[in-house]
């Protein structure tokens, strides 16, 4: 964390002047050139001069001085407050947190209590009972401020606790206090840090409230600072502004640096890896064939290639879907199937754009497509069927009403038309006409993804794109999902099913492309597919699948992972976890050959296949 | 001999919101044996598994584990038993804490729990690595920079690095891509021959399960419904719901795919 804060410029400037104000105040007695109450009455309340650098006070105390030797006491004070605060808060908060039951009633009753009880009223009983006392201030509000940070570490340490994480720690036999100071104290380091923050902030403007108000203390602090200035505004305003100036500032740094705490901490898991991504610009494209589109196809993609940064995610993607026909796109994750649907629909996200390539949709290319005519297209002519559709419905609206509004998008109709096709929709999905009625949260996830299909189907489309359609379901309601998909499809709509599994691809698809690594590996009828696979990872994936497994005997696999999306090598992507690889492979990029009438392979041996298969 | 684990009557129930998660089931676990659990979402499986672990509230019942009950253990004898009894769990992301070293992660148990000195679990950690097929230099990275396959390669070695007799392991290939999860399915029943380890092996995806199970116990709405040898489940189910799970999974092939289709079908309509 400390690293990645050394990245943000504000907050090096922020950690900085709170540094050298801490530093300059501990080092008062060096360089201050006078004393703390040191007079020159020659020179009473006077504005600045080269004698008194930043002025004078009453009785003639020089104000830097004064704002010198006052730091200490200031900022010792908003530490005693911070350190109590999380000293009391934090173990409080833990213990309601992890332990909850009565540890959690009892703590939050107190914060309840405290919370009722005003904090400057106390604040001025304590300064009444003890004055001239910075300390007991401080103490006090570290005290009364503390309830409020437990508040908030509880209900952090709620959501820890609940971590996998955390259970496996339960598992492995570590006491609880042995997982709390592991695995929940570091997640909660940063919300500390902002919260001492921002309470050591606001324990400083107090402290100058008070000074301002009188009562506080009559040492020079930098309340006291304030309290003086304000009772001679009228005299020599100037007094106001070196020690207002100086609490403006270090409070405005405290927040800074509370606020570059939280994002650091924010930014710390996950951003690790993406830091480690690093564009390969060593790899060579493979030259593309311009291959013409086909005429006779509903949708046909050429040389579709797709870059998040600098990173290419899909390269050169060709692929055909005919009127009414089911297409697959089989792949692992990483391979780029999801990326290749979404570039279809103009719809990639998180700096995701298509860097080459075109994809005819009915005589208009769809890349470089004008946005009404995009959206004209996607949910009108093309619907799209996503992994969780609940994601994709508000949930403070029916459902029939965004269905009706889905409707009235793409189509010239009245409210009451629009309501009644909704119905019919639902129908259409096998759902009863009341489910119109029912707010997301009510439906199940079968529910759910029929209502997204129907929406999908709102605008009366002639295809379909689904990705991962059933991947978030149970097997016996993907069954029912995938009949309704089935149906569809025979009722003349043309189907693009992004999937991962063997099964749901053999249901619905009668052709598939095969992805890895960014590209398209082979291309055939499903049944091709699976019984004789003209590509090594093809082979390799159909093998590994435990449907085809032998209890007992070890699962086919294919070695190693599928590499990082960019860090592709020269040759052919699949050269490393190859086992038929040879010196050829690696040598130059290996491009889709035809076999035969629509099969077509991205490997340089697939004749030796069958003799790997074997084996 | 008595069972490894033996459950007799157990029920798990939630206070908020007030549920009934697993109803009076009854289940034991021999030395070396695998227990396949399916069942889909809400079916209770993870509760029961979570329950066995001291995870979940027991409302009734009693889980026995080698012959000592275990039902209301405290804290002390669960910790005695965390050697002997782990788990692996499906998400291979939020299982590993993204703060400690791979080494740190896995060693915790032993260091911590049971206060080995640094230099055996140190010693430990370096030979589950290698066991479960990572290299020793791992021990020192942090789980950002492991993919999931290996995520899970290091969630299985902290289970394995108290050399336990029995791990609950929840859907620990659901996450994973075809590919990975042939490679971890092997290590499993790899890890099953070498070290006679017994697994609890909970899945919703009964190809897994069958791949590893002596015994196959399908559950539905908090009870078992059906039990039996593996082969004899998947080739001659009697339970309905058992039949539904099997009739609805997909087969990889297209032509056995449409016929089994139409079969269901023909079922549902009959």
């Amino acid at each position: 964390m400390i690293s990645r804060l050394r990245h943000k410029p504000i907050a090096v400037v922020a950690v900085g002047y709170l540094a050298l104000i801490v530093i300059a105040s501990l080092l008062a007695p060096l360089i201050a050139p006078y004393g703390a109450d040191e007079q020159d009455l020659q020179h009473v309340l006077a504005g600045p001069s080269a004698q008194h650098l930043l002025g004078t006070g009453v009785l003639g105390r020089d104000v830097l001085s004064r704002m010198l030797y006052g730091g200490k006491i200031t900022i010792l004070g908003s530490l005693i407050a911070g350190g109590l605060f999380v000293a009391v808060g934090v173990p409080l908060g833990l213990l309601a947190g992890y332990l909850g039951g009565w540890a959690e009633r009892l703590v939050l009753r107190l914060a309840d209590l405290i919370y009722s009880v005003p904090v400057i009223i106390i604040l001025l009983v304590v300064v009444a009972i003890f004055p001239n006392n910075e300390t007991a201030a401080m103490i006090a509000l570290g005290l009364l401020g503390a309830p409020g940070l437990a508040r908030i570490v509880r209900s952090t340490t709620k959501g820890l606790r609940e971590e996998l994480y955390v259970r496996a720690a339960q598992v492995s036999g570590l006491r609880a206090i042995t997982i709390m100071r592991r695995h929940i104290l570091p997640r909660l380091a940063g919300t500390i840090i902002v919260q001492l923050s921002l309470f050591s902030a606001g324990a400083v403007l107090l402290e100058t409230g008070l000074g301002f108000l009188g009562v506080g203390s009559r040492q020079a602090s930098w309340g006291g600072l304030v309290a003086e200035a304000s009772q001679n505004l009228g005299s020599q305003p100037w007094l106001l502004v070196p020690s207002g100036f100086l609490v403006i500032t270090f409070v405005l740094a405290l927040g800074l640096l509370g606020d570059s705490v939280r994002d650091a901490v924010a930014a710390q898991y996950g951003a690790e890896e993406a830091r480690t991504r690093r564009p390969n610009n060593n790899t060579t494209q493979p030259a593309t064939v311009d291959s013409p589109h086909r005429t006779d196809a509903l949708l046909s993609v050429r040389g579709l290639s797709v870059e998040f940064g600098n990173v290419p995610a899909i390269s050169a993607v060709d692929l055909d879907l005919m009127p009414g026909e089911a297409l697959g796109i089989l792949g692992e994750s990483g391979c780029g199937k999801t990326v290749t649907a979404l570039s279809i629909l103009g719809l990639l996200r998180g700096g995701g754009h298509i860097v080459n390539g075109s994809v005819r949709f009915d005589g208009i290319d769809l890349v470089g497509a004008d946005p009404t005519q995009l959206r004209a297209i996607r949910g009108g002519r093309i619907g799209w069927i996503s992994q969780e559709p609940i994601i994709g419905l508000d949930p403070s609206f029916t459902v029939g009403s965004q269905l009706a509004e889905a409707v009235r998008a793409h189509t010239a109709c009245s409210r009451r038309q629009a309501r009644r096709r909704a119905i019919e929709l639902l129908a259409l999905v096998a759902l009863p006409a009341n489910t119109a009625r029912s707010y997301p949260h009510q439906l199940s996830g079968g529910m759910a993804q029929r209502v997204g299909i129907a929406s999908a189907l709102a605008a009366d489309p002639v295809m379909l794109i689904a990705d991962e359609p059933t991947t978030a379901l149970d097997v016996t309601v993907q069954a029912e999902i995938l009949d309704l998909l089935r149906d569809l499809q025979r009722s003349g709509l043309a189907i693009i099913l992004v999937t991962h599994d063997w099964g749901v691809l053999s249901d619905i698809c009668q052709r598939a492309v095969v992805m890895y690594a960014g590209h398209v590996v082979e291309q055939a009828s499903v049944a091709d597919l699976v019984r004789c696979p003209r590509h090594p990872y093809t082979a390799g994936l159909i093998a590994c699948d435990p449907h085809n497994a032998t209890p007992g005997e070890p699962l086919p696999t294919i070695e190693g992972t599928v590499l990082e999306s960019g860090n592709w090598p020269v040759g052919c992507r699949f050269q490393d976890r190859c086992g038929l690889v040879r010196p050829d492979c690696r040598a130059a990029p290996v491009e889709l050959v035809e076999l035969e009438s629509d099969r077509l392979t991205r490997c340089l041996h697939h004749l030796e296949l069958n003799d790997l298969v074997r084996q | 001999m008595s069972a490894l684990l033996a459950v007799r009557g157990l029920s798990v129930g939630y206070r908020r919101p007030r549920k009934t998660a697993v109803d009076t089931v009854a289940l034991e676990i021999q030395r070396g044996q695998t227990v396949g659990l399916v069942g889909e979402s809400g079916s209770g499986k993870t509760s029961l598994g979570a329950a066995i672990l001291g995870l979940a509230p027991i409302t009734s019942g009693t889980v026995e584990f080698d012959g000592e009950d275990i039902t209301t253990a405290p804290a002390a004898v669960r910790r005695r038993l965390s050697r002997r009894m782990q788990v692996i769990f499906q998400d291979p992301y939020g299982s590993l804490n993204p703060t400690r070293t791979v080494g740190d992660t896995i060693g915790e148990g032993l260091r911590y729990g049971h206060n080995l000195p640094p230099a055996t679990v140190r010693a430990r950690v370096t030979k589950v690595l290698r066991e479960v097929g990572l290299p020793e230099s791992a021990a020192d990275r942090y789980p950002a920079r492991f993919s999931g396959g290996q995520r899970q390669r290091i969630a299985i070695a902290r289970a394995i690095v108290g050399d336990p007799d029995f791990v609950v392991c929840d859907e620990p290939v659901s996450a994973l891509d075809l590919s990975v999860q042939a490679q971890v399915l092997n290590l499993l029943a790899g890890l099953k021959a070498s070290r006679g380890l017994s697994y609890l092996f909970i899945s919703h995806d009964l190809s897994v399960v069958r791949y590893l199970s002596d015994e196959i116990l399908v559950m539905y709405a908090g009870r078992i419904v059906e039990r039996g040898p593996a082969a004899r489940i998947l080739s001659a189910p009697e339970h309905p719901y058992t039949r539904a799970l099997l009739a609805a999974a997909p087969v990889p092939d297209p032509a056995v795919q449409a016929g089994n289709r139409a079969a269901r079908h023909a079922k549902e309509q009959g």
